[in-house]
């Protein structure tokens, strides 16, 4: 590790991918000393010229990072807060390019991530893993069907696909010379007690806030159970019953995370009735009151029409499993305070964390102390209404130059309800105007007219013209046609 | 030996089945053991194996297991003598026992209370109406923890699900539990195809108080249908002592779904709630929780809670005397248990209300507009159908009802004030309307609606007279006057019976949909309803829905623009529906009642322009991510989205 340094400034350059996150931070030291640290990096696929434009964004961070033609760009941290694709997608598909081009030191994982760790190999692991497997098999028996006849629920689980990267976490661990897997270490009375002194980072403080250690703060829905823990005693669910069928009845009858045998075991153990009392459907194809008041036949018929028949209506409660399953994921969030000097200044960091996430840090003593001197908030999960707490959360921060950053871009996005509208105008009244989105600019309260990006022509309201100036000075964005990224200091 | 023929034997009236009468969880609770089984009386009719019969066939294909279950056969004598299967939780022939029971109970109290067959809403497959003999029910349709009625497939499914482990309640952990063997989730389902069947256009959503009304009245008649059997409520009414107001099962619907889901308590609970701690507590009326509670449930939670508080208004002043008898004055009740004798006269007092009660909310159904129904209608339909049963309130239904519905800030619009007088339908404002258009037609009514007609005739004939006559109001009554009417006259039929018979360009509503030419006018409804008239005979009315409809945008300045005839064809965002229900006698033809929602009011399409654009607002994940289902309902090229599903769905 280098030396120590007195810190001076961070810069935090947000990228523009479309919807995703890519954050570059800049520690800069008295003596032009520099550290750097990269918070995702990925955007959603099917934006257009994805793969293209993430290069682009990454060239940039090698000559950020003092690399050239010749030298390797130097990321000393590289965090990955969850495994979604719209925050790692870059390090997937340009891994080569991270491994050859850049200098890692150390990459940053949230606890979960590690499967050796046993509460992960009892809880989580594999909790997300079948299910997606279960889950594709479900979209799989609608490759066929065109597409104004796929129920709007299966549609519901495409969408929620695009953001799935199971396995992507892969490309991250070998990355660095070090791999850290983080534990906020909660306390009962105190909250969050890990903090990472880096002294070689300026004297910076990082808080592990989150992913909590208790289970409760995770799980919303239930998940299916995986084999350790029904083999451990833990009851079925509905979930876990889902799944099961879904696994049984897919095309497939391989599955990575799973074998035929256990299919079939896990298929029987949640069968509603005895044996004895099922009748395998193929034979109530030859009978008669099944022909006569249920039918098995292609077209309209009079008793037994087809549009009355329910083969795929089960599917549909796949769309509440995708769901649950997303809302899991973005709950491992690693949560990230960045603390700039002993009781100063914290950049808040919060990956895509959910409420439960949010609840089990941010109403204790060590969370409330750190938002209520947040100056920089990255908004969580793009500006959705259920990734920012309220009351206990953004109600804490106080601090009259809070900034926000809204890592989305509608114009290269547009499908989803991010940000919302109700929470934008909650963060605009308490940054006075200071919210910066990744497309049209700061303050603005409308969606993006534009890709430009330039600052509103008139100050908000609750400003005075000095405290405006002052902080557009602090703001500066890519001039060039790409408009690749858009960068806020703050002094320490 | 003469060849023994039972001619002269009467076929039965009822048929007996077993069925659970609360959610099976409670089997483990050992004081509910004894009481969870009960013996269902139901219609007589004969079945074939299914059952399969006039109104229902239930289908057990169970996808998800990739099986089915053998067909129950209930007329096999074996089983007759036995009153069917015994309850059991793991034999699925008794889970088609009991839905098929359960839903028929449903289906005989609507028919009682309305005087009429009941009859399916009929499917569009292939673009024409078609007649839906039977409704379908399959037991075991799903793996989730849902039950919905689907208004496409005419059929109801229901989903099963093993408990989940956090707060299973009184459910096993791991356990399956069935949607099927809930008494109440049957019920809520089958009133969700009852009221589809009746007011198709009950299932769109065009302001807050649909969805609402929908989940409301269902949940009503679930509530209600299981006061209505004595031998639970002896049960209840010694536990409790008397006083319904307290944690009480009968109260709490759906108990087991809202165990197993890890939920406290029931899943919609009408007159309090379980506490953090476990304790049960009573829910205070909140005038302005209606203000800022915009979810269907959660909104229909708010209409039940009004007609459960004026049950137990009523209740309580009816057994008053009871009390006052028991207790020689005091008020107070001597400690432990309540004499049994009071107990049964308070359980047949109970029973005696809530089916009354019942009655009333189901009759309304005959007295609302036919499209965008709010609270306050609703209650004014009430007021108004049992006035017409009623002229004098005696037992103080209705006033209990008006104050309950004010205590939970539920307040009709357009009344002058919460009297009953205020709150009862008008026949139309100008005179000469009250006579001059259906009475004309005074012999065709009384025809239809004849006895002749009505006896003897399946329902699919009924369904098929319906229809014909609808055309005939359509094409003959409609049109003539259309084409006859004086100016002042069609001028008049929009302020007295709130239909556009014609369209100028000064009127600003060339976005009406035209048929022909003119406004287009659709008879949705014919109907036979009964009351009591002067000299406390049974007298008939004829109830006609007409529907009328209008192109519908978001923005404000393209509706203006559409309206005024600056442009055109442009793709609606949504269609606005309009029209009026009519109730004329048959003895005179006159108009009793209109209840209008003019398909020309620009204030009422502002706010439904209001609702669709920002007042449906969803936090959830589900919202987030696939927008409001309620304003997807609406786009165009959305393959009929079945809200019935998504809402039962996300509790």
């Amino acid at each position: 590790m280098n030396g120590t340094f007195h810190l001076k400034q961070v810069n935090i350059r947000m990228y523009r991918p479309g919807l995703g996150d890519c954050f570059l931070l800049t520690f800069k030291g008295s003596n032009n000393e520099r550290r750097y640290m990269l918070i995702d990096c990925g955007v959603l696929q099917k934006t257009a010229n994805q793969e293209s434009r993430l290069g682009k964004i990454i060239q940039d961070i090698k000559e950020q990072t003092e690399g050239s033609n010749g030298n390797r760009g130097k990321l000393h941290i590289v965090v990955a807060t969850h495994e979604h694709v719209d925050h790692i997608s870059g390090f997937v598909m340009h891994n080569t390019r991270f491994q050859e081009e850049f200098d890692i030191e150390e990459v940053w994982l949230a606890w979960t991530e590690n499967k050796q760790d046993p509460q992960v190999a009892e809880s989580y692991s594999s909790v997300r893993d079948t299910p997606l497997e279960a889950l594709r098999e479900t979209l799989s028996m609608f490759d066929d069907v065109p597409d104004a006849d796929i129920p709007q629920s299966i549609k519901k689980i495409k969408k929620l696909f695009e953001f799935v990267a199971d396995g992507g976490m892969d490309s991250l661990r070998s990355l660095g010379r070090r791999l850290n897997y983080l534990r906020p270490n909660t306390d009962p009375h105190l909250g969050p007690t890990n903090v990472i002194a880096r002294e070689d980072f300026g004297g910076v403080r990082f808080h592990v806030l989150g992913p909590p250690e208790d289970p409760k703060f995770l799980e919303k829905g239930d998940l299916p159970k995986n084999k350790n823990q029904i083999y451990l005693g833990q009851p079925i669910n509905q979930a876990t019953a889902l799944t099961a069928a879904l696994l049984k009845f897919g095309k497939q009858s391989t599955f990575k995370s799973i074998s035929e045998l256990e299919v079939d075991e896990l298929y029987e153990l949640c069968l509603p009735f005895d044996h004895t009392q099922a009748i395998p459907i193929a034979e109530a194809q030859q009978d008669k009151f099944f022909i006569e008041h249920y039918g098995f036949s292609e077209g309209p018929s009079n008793e037994a029409p087809d549009w009355r028949r329910i083969n795929d209506d089960w599917l549909e409660a796949g769309s509440q499993l995708a769901l649950d399953l997303d809302d899991h994921t973005n709950n491992t969030s690693l949560v990230l305070a960045i603390e700039l000097s002993p009781g100063g200044k914290v950049l808040l960091f919060p990956g895509d964390a959910q409420h439960g996430n949010w609840l089990s840090w941010a109403k204790t003593a060590n969370g409330t102390n750190l938002l209520q001197r947040t100056v920089f908030y990255k908004v969580g999960h793009h500006g959705s209404n259920n990734a920012t707490l309220v009351p206990g959360g953004l109600d804490q921060m106080l601090d009259g130059g809070l900034v926000a950053m809204i890592p989305v871009d509608p114009v290269r996005q547009p499908n989803y309800k991010m940000p919302n509208k109700a929470l934008k105008m909650r963060l605009l009244s308490q940054t006075k105007g200071r919210v910066i989105q990744a497309c049209e600019g700061i303050g603005s309260a409308e969606p993006c007219p534009g890709v430009d990006f330039k600052p509103p022509a008139e100050k908000p309201a609750d400003m005075s013209p000095g405290e405006w100036d002052q902080f557009i000075q602090l703001m500066s964005w890519d001039q060039s046609s790409d408009k690749l990224w858009v960068e806020y200091s703050i002094s320490v | 030996m003469p060849k023994q023929s039972a001619s002269w034997i009467k076929p039965p009236q009822e048929r007996v089945l077993q069925v659970f009468a609360f959610d099976p969880s409670l089997n483990l609770d050992i004081e509910m053991a004894v009481l969870n089984s009960m013996f269902l009386h139901v219609p007589w009719e004969k079945l074939s194996i299914g059952p399969v019969g006039e109104y229902l066939e239930v289908v057990d294909i169970d996808p998800p297991s990739g099986s089915v279950y053998l067909p129950v056969d209930l007329d096999n004598p074996v089983l007759l003598v036995q009153d069917g299967l015994a309850p059991s939780e793991g034999t699925p022939q008794f889970h088609q026992q009991m839905v098929y029971a359960v839903v028929s109970r449903t289906i005989q109290n609507f028919e009682r209370a309305l005087g009429r067959l009941a009859l399916w809403s009929p499917s569009t497959e292939g673009g024409n109406l078609k007649y839906v003999q039977r409704l379908r029910l399959y037991p075991h349709a799903l793996r989730e923890a849902n039950a919905y009625y689907h208004p496409a497939k005419k059929a109801i499914l229901f989903g099963y699900f093993p408990a989940s482990i956090r707060n299973a309640g009184a459910n096993l952990p791991g356990g399956m539990v069935f949607t099927c063997l809930s008494h109440d989730i049957i019920v809520h389902e089958t009133t969700h195809a009852l009221l589809d069947g009746l007011h198709p256009y009950f299932g769109e959503p065009s302001n807050p108080d649909v969805l609402a009304l929908h989940e409301a009245f269902a949940d009503i008649v679930a509530l209600f249908q299981h006061f209505s059997y004595p031998e639970i409520l002896r049960n209840q009414i010694a536990k409790t002592r008397g006083d319904l107001t307290s944690e009480n099962l009968l109260a709490e619907l759906a108990q087991q779904f809202g165990q197993a889901m890890g939920g406290r308590g029931a899943l919609r609970s009408a007159i309090g709630k379980k506490e953090e701690d476990g304790s049960w507590k009573r829910s205070v009326p909140d005038p302005s929780l209606i203000q800022t509670t915009f979810e269907p449930h959660k909104r229909g939670s708010i209409l039940v809670a009004a007609i459960f508080d004026a049950f137990l208004t009523v209740y309580q002043s009816r057994t008053a005397d009871l009390l006052r008898i028991a207790t020689a004055g005091s008020g107070i009740l001597p400690a432990g248990n309540i004499h049994p004798d009071l107990v049964n006269r308070l359980a047949d007092e109970a029973a005696r209300i809530s089916q009354h009660i019942l009655n009333m909310c189901i009759r309304a159904l005959d007295y609302c507009p036919p499209v965008d129904i709010t609270f306050g209608e609703y209650l004014r339909a009430v007021i108004t159908a049992d006035y017409d049963l009623a002229r004098v309130d005696k037992e103080g239904y209705r006033i209990a009802l008006i104050e309950s519905f004010r205590r939970h800030g539920i307040y009709p619009s357009g009344v002058r004030n919460l009297s009953e007088e205020s709150l009862l339908w008008h026949p139309p404002e100008d005179e000469l309307f009250r006579y001059k258009f259906f009475a004309g037609n005074l012999a065709e009514i009384r025809k239809f609606s004849g006895i002749e007609n009505r006896y003897g005739v399946t329902r699919e004939g009924i369904f098929n007279y319906d229809l014909g006559f609808r055309q005939i109001i359509r094409d003959f009554w409609f049109a003539d006057l259309a084409k006859n009417a004086t100016q002042k006259e069609l001028k008049g039929f929009r302020k007295s019976l709130h239909l556009y018979l014609s369209q100028a360009k000064g009127d600003n509503l060339a976005s009406i949909v035209l048929e022909n030419g003119l406004p287009a006018l659709e008879v949705t409804s014919v109907r036979p309803a009964y009351r009591i008239g002067q000299n406390s005979l049974t007298v008939t009315d004829l109830v006609v829905e007409v529907h009328q409809s209008r192109r519908g945008y978001l923005d404000s300045e393209l509706q203006r623009k559409v309206d005024n005839g600056e442009l055109h064809d442009i793709d609606p965002d949504f269609i606005f529906r309009g029209g009026a229900t009519f109730l004329i006698s048959t003895e005179t033809g006159e108009t009793r009642y209109v209840i209008g929602k003019r398909v020309g009011s620009n204030n009422r399409l502002e706010r439904q322009q209001t609702y669709l654009r920002d007042g449906v607002v969803d936090h959830s994940l589900q919202a987030t991510y696939f927008g409001n289902p309620i304003t997807n309902y609406f786009i165009k090229g959305n393959k009929q989205v079945n809200l019935f599903a998504i809402l039962h769905r996300s509790g």
